[in-house]
């Protein structure tokens, strides 16, 4: 399980700083419209693409998420053109491309160590696909200029590749990918072999550069803090298939199974059945009950095995003695984690709740060994199938 | 797409298809056919000519009129006397330059390599000069008044012995030093530290850990003590001629093609199957020295 | 664990005795006299005078640097191809398209100077430069084959692929990214295939003809005549060149080591 260190919702509303709605309308213009139509890809008896359906509108920007062996890479070489789909269609535009070699993709690619031409200087790698598309001479040198100055490498131009640092090398690639403004551009995992505060102005950086092309952006990583960060949409792979495609927050509230709950982060499960009593829905388990909403038991019928999902944000804490409704249980470990503390909480059955709290908020000093009540609200609780 | 669990397709039965050959395998094909117009095309006459001029009685010729047989069996001998020479004057070099100080390696590395690469036909012609009656040698032992009347050193087997173990010494030297080299020295430490001598140290340690660069250097110089021509011909006698050099004379002084490309047949027979035997144990790679080959990466 | 002193004294012996024959022919080059003497007798530039205006060895320099660029060239070309094949190629095995590579390495010379021979003069294709290139390439293939085999395996082939995503087609890429980048190792291999081929002697005495010779064949016959210190003189020349182009490798050989320590 990926140990969050805040909140991933609130990673989303900081950097969102358009309406999606409004930047489709811009993207339109630039950015492609991407589709993949029951892609296969196998290798012998391996399935590594199941059938991936996925639709991707103009100017958004996408994440393909998934643990280590999922399939993000073959997906995305896939939609570059460096594999061939074992079945399937990948249209760009309307067009279907599948059988359309790479060079004549029209595509960005960054690739996660960078992959620059070690024989060329910073200007010409960037001015290499420029030339490759009989952009006139006289011109090529001013757009890679405009390119370098997009990513903030103006004075490097004469610097080979070995001589730039990891960040400058992974701008330089990025200035290569956008520099003939491709409509689509594909990293794989872009940012994987930099430094974590390095990483995180880069993300910052690249989501700006994307909005302001209005490109269509397919980003892979296996940090689903990254891809909460930037992403309009999630695609979530696990064994080559696509288990669910939303916008995070509907990620986030909505997993569509215990999988999908499972990989967005750090997640209090309660498997039990499904009971509808009295107007109130509720997960019964052995050890604990659990209220839900009726919008969340949407789409699901009394009598049901599911999994109810808790995120340790939505737990408050108190004093035992108060009497909200939920259950009590001991401190068994409190963990400072940067800005947000992690609380460990044992129920007398045994069971482990995992509970965050900000360390800003005046709730009461906790220690080791207390009694604590847990409660959430019925409108936190989300359910999904069992795996 | 959509599977239908029921309906499945008979799973087909797995066919071996040819590989479709992709854009590098193109790019090879010139080269491919390039070595076989210039080179394997030359076997291939070389085989036909041993078989057709006049008759395949060319090889019961090789092997009973004893000239032959006798020249292929001196070729193996000497080859032999070559590699265990080489390696046994070669070790101690190898080990020198591997457990020495940065300056002497080099001194001895930068000999080793000068001798590598400067001409075998060059460096026989010095063997010449060297051992022939009024050389060197002879000049020496006369004045000190050891010897009253030049005794002959060159025009036999003694001289082409120290010809060829001349020329052969680097390539075993390397093959050893490879080897040394790749033993990590906390090996050797950890035998010192507990409490072995240095000799024991090199017995029971060093020497087992080199024996595959041995095997594989001594492969090599036999290997190529078996084709060696140039330094037989300038520097041995007339009675003991090896296998090459009657190959060209076949060619060259009897104008008996056929015979001669009938004994070539023979020497690379007797090539391959020492490499086809010596690659079951170490990779061809590592004999030559090639990292990039097969076998060639392991050390 | 250090070599003790006794092997390092015997070390040094055999790195004297493997280069002093060299010293010994370079030295006799320089005599006055004109039979060979070790110690040279006076000091004198007079035998290579003396080979250095003979039309007969001039042509045959000439026919040896020319024959050597020739294998040298004819081997880069060849062994880059190979090595393509049998680093990224599909289709053909690669231990066997390996082992066939350097197989000229494991032939005997004499057998390819037969095979050769047999073939060549088949054709009529001998005697001059070309021939004797085209048979001396045989020898310098897999020198050019090992340093582009461990190039190309050790080249990222997300470079190749960010090229290809730039715009450039298959045959593109592999003139502007690829080929650049192993072309210092084909280099390298193709100085060792000019000194396979400059200092050969077994196959070149197959195909040279009275009115085509080539240094190392010249010295050959004199050799097999008696000792002349004008053949000292031009071993020595022989020797020269050998060195210059060791040279250069090594100098190729430092920069790049200088280069991948820096980045
Ligand atoms: N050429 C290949 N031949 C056979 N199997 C392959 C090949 N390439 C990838 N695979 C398999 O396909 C699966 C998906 O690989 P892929 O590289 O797409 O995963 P990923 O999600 O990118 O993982 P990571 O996060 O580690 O990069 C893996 O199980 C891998 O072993
Ligand atoms: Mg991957």
């Amino acid at each position: 399980m990926t140990a969050t260190q805040e909140n991933p919702m609130r990673a989303t509303t900081r950097t969102i700083d358009m309406p999606l709605a409004e930047r489709k309308e811009r993207g339109r213009a630039k950015g492609a419209a991407l589709r993949l139509e029951a892609v296969r890809k196998v290798y012998g008896d391996n399935i590594v693409a199941n059938d991936v359906t996925l639709d991707i509108e103009p100017g958004e920007f996408v994440t393909l998420l998934g643990a280590s062996g999922s399939g993000k890479t073959t997906l995305l070489r896939m939609i570059a053109g460096f594999l061939e789909p074992t079945a399937g269609v990948i249209t760009i535009d309307g067009k279907d491309v599948t059988s359309v070699p790479v060079h004549k993709r029209k595509i960005g690619v960054v690739f996660q160590n960078y992959a620059l031409f070690p024989h060329m200087n910073v200007l010409k790698n960037v001015m290499f696909p420029l030339e490759m598309h009989k952009v006139p001479k006289v011109k090529r040198k001013e757009l890679a200029r405009d390119a370098l100055a997009a990513v903030k490498l103006e004075n490097f131009e004469d610097r080979m590749p070995s001589q730039l640092s990891g960040g400058q090398q992974q701008r330089v690639a990025l200035a290569r990918a956008i520099v003939m403004k491709p409509r689509l551009l594909l990293m794989d995992e872009p940012l994987g072999a930099l430094d974590r505060r390095l990483r995180e102005a880069m993300q910052l950086e690249i989501l700006k550069l994307s909005r302001e092309l209005g490109l269509t952006v397919i980003n892979v990583t296996h940090d689903q803090e990254e891809a909460f960060t930037m992403s309009d949409k999630i695609a979530l792979l696990a064994d080559g298939t696509l288990i669910q495609y939303d916008e995070p927050a509907a990620l986030y509230s909505a997993p569509v199974s215990e999988v999908a709950a499972e990989f967005l982060g750090e997640s209090n499960r309660f498997e039990g059945q499904l009971v509808h009593e009295q107007q109130r829905w509720f997960v019964r388990a052995d050890d604990i009950e659990v209220e839900l909403t009726a919008s969340a038991a949407d789409g699901f019928a009394e009598g049901d095995r599911v999994v109810a999902v808790i995120r340790p944000w939505s737990i408050s804490l108190s004093s035992a003695d108060s009497d909200e409704q939920g259950s009590v249980g001991t401190v068994s470990a409190l963990i400072y984690a940067g800005e947000s503390q992690k609380v460990l909480v044992e129920t007398p059955l045994g069971r482990e709740f995992i509970v965050r709290r900000s360390l800003d908020s005046a709730d009461e000093q906790l220690h080791e060994g207390q009694l604590v009540q847990l409660s959430w609200r019925p409108d936190h609780v989300v359910i999904t199938r069992p795996r | 797409m959509t599977s239908s669990p029921v309906v499945t397709a008979p799973a087909a039965p797995r066919r071996r298809r040819f590989e479709r050959p992709n854009f590098w395998t193109l790019a090879g094909l010139p080269g491919i056919v390039y070595l076989i117009a210039v080179f394997g095309i030359p076997l291939v006459f070389i085989v036909v000519r041993s078989l057709t001029d006049p008759s395949p009685a060319n090889y019961a010729a090789v092997v009973e009129d004893p000239l032959y047989s006798a020249s292929l069996w001196r070729t193996v001998q000497i080859a032999f006397l070559v590699t265990v020479l080489s390696l046994a004057i070669g070790y101690p070099l190898a080990y020198a330059m591997a457990r020495s100080g940065k300056r002497l390696a080099m001194v001895l590395g930068a000999a080793l390599l000068l001798s590598f690469w400067t001409s075998l036909l060059v460096r026989t012609f010095a063997w010449q000069v060297i051992l022939n009656n009024t050389g060197l040698v002879n000049q020496f032992l006369l004045g000190t008044g050891i010897i009253d009347e030049p005794i002959p050193l060159i025009r036999n087997l003694f001289a082409v012995l120290v010809g060829m173990v001349h020329i052969l010494i680097p390539y075993a030297v390397l093959a050893i030093y490879a080897s040394l080299r790749g033993i990590k020295p906390e090996v050797e430490q950890a035998a010192q530290s507990l409490g072995a001598s240095p000799w024991r140290v090199f017995t029971r340690v060093t020497l087992p850990l080199s024996l595959p660069g041995v095997a594989a250097g001594g492969i090599l110089v036999f290997v190529l003590s078996l084709g060696f021509y140039i330094t037989p011909a300038l520097l041995g006698g007339p009675g003991d001629i090896l296998i090459s050099q009657s190959v060209v004379l076949q060619v060259q002084q009897y104008l008996q093609p056929g015979m001669g490309a009938a004994m070539a047949v023979v020497l690379v027979a007797l090539v391959l199957l020492v490499f086809v035997i010596a690659t079951r144990f170490i990779g061809l790679g590592r004999i030559l020295g090639v990292t990039g080959a097969p076998g060639g990466e392991s050390r | 664990m250090k070599a003790n002193p006794a092997i390092k004294i015997f070390g040094l012996v055999i790195a004297f005795v493997l280069v002093a024959p060299t010293i010994i022919v370079v030295a006799t080059a320089f005599t006055e006299s004109s039979i060979i003497t070790f110690p040279p007798k006076g000091f004198s530039f007079r035998w290579f005078e003396e080979v250095l205006t003979s039309r007969q060895w001039i042509e045959a320099l000439q026919n040896s640097l020319i024959t050597g660029a020739i294998a040298a060239v004819l081997a880069v070309v060849v062994g880059i191809s190979l090595a393509m094949a049998a680093a990224r190629g599909t289709a053909i095995p690669r231990t066997g398209l390996t082992t066939f590579a350097l197989m000229p390495m494991l032939v005997p010379l004499v057998v390819i100077a037969i095979g050769v021979y047999l073939a060549f003069v088949q054709i009529g294709f001998y005697g001059n430069v070309f021939a004797l290139g085209v048979a001396h390439s045989i020898l310098g293939i897999p020198f050019v084959f090992i340093n582009v085999l461990a190039a190309l395996t050790n080249l990222d082939p997300r470079v190749e692929e960010a090229a290809r995503a730039s715009g450039a087609s298959y045959p593109i890429t592999l003139l502007r990214i690829t080929v650049p980048q192993i072309l210092p190792s084909a280099f390298v291999g193709g100085l060792f295939a000019f000194i396979a081929s400059w200092d050969e002697v077994v196959v070149a005495i197959f195909l040279v003809t009275p009115g085509f010779k080539t240094i190392p064949v010249m010295i050959w016959s004199q050799v097999r005549e008696g000792l002349e210190p004008s053949t000292s003189a031009v071993s020595t020349v022989l020797t020269v060149v050998t060195l210059v182009v060791f040279g250069i490798v090594a100098l190729l050989n430092a920069r790049k080591s200088k280069r991948t320590a820096t980045s």
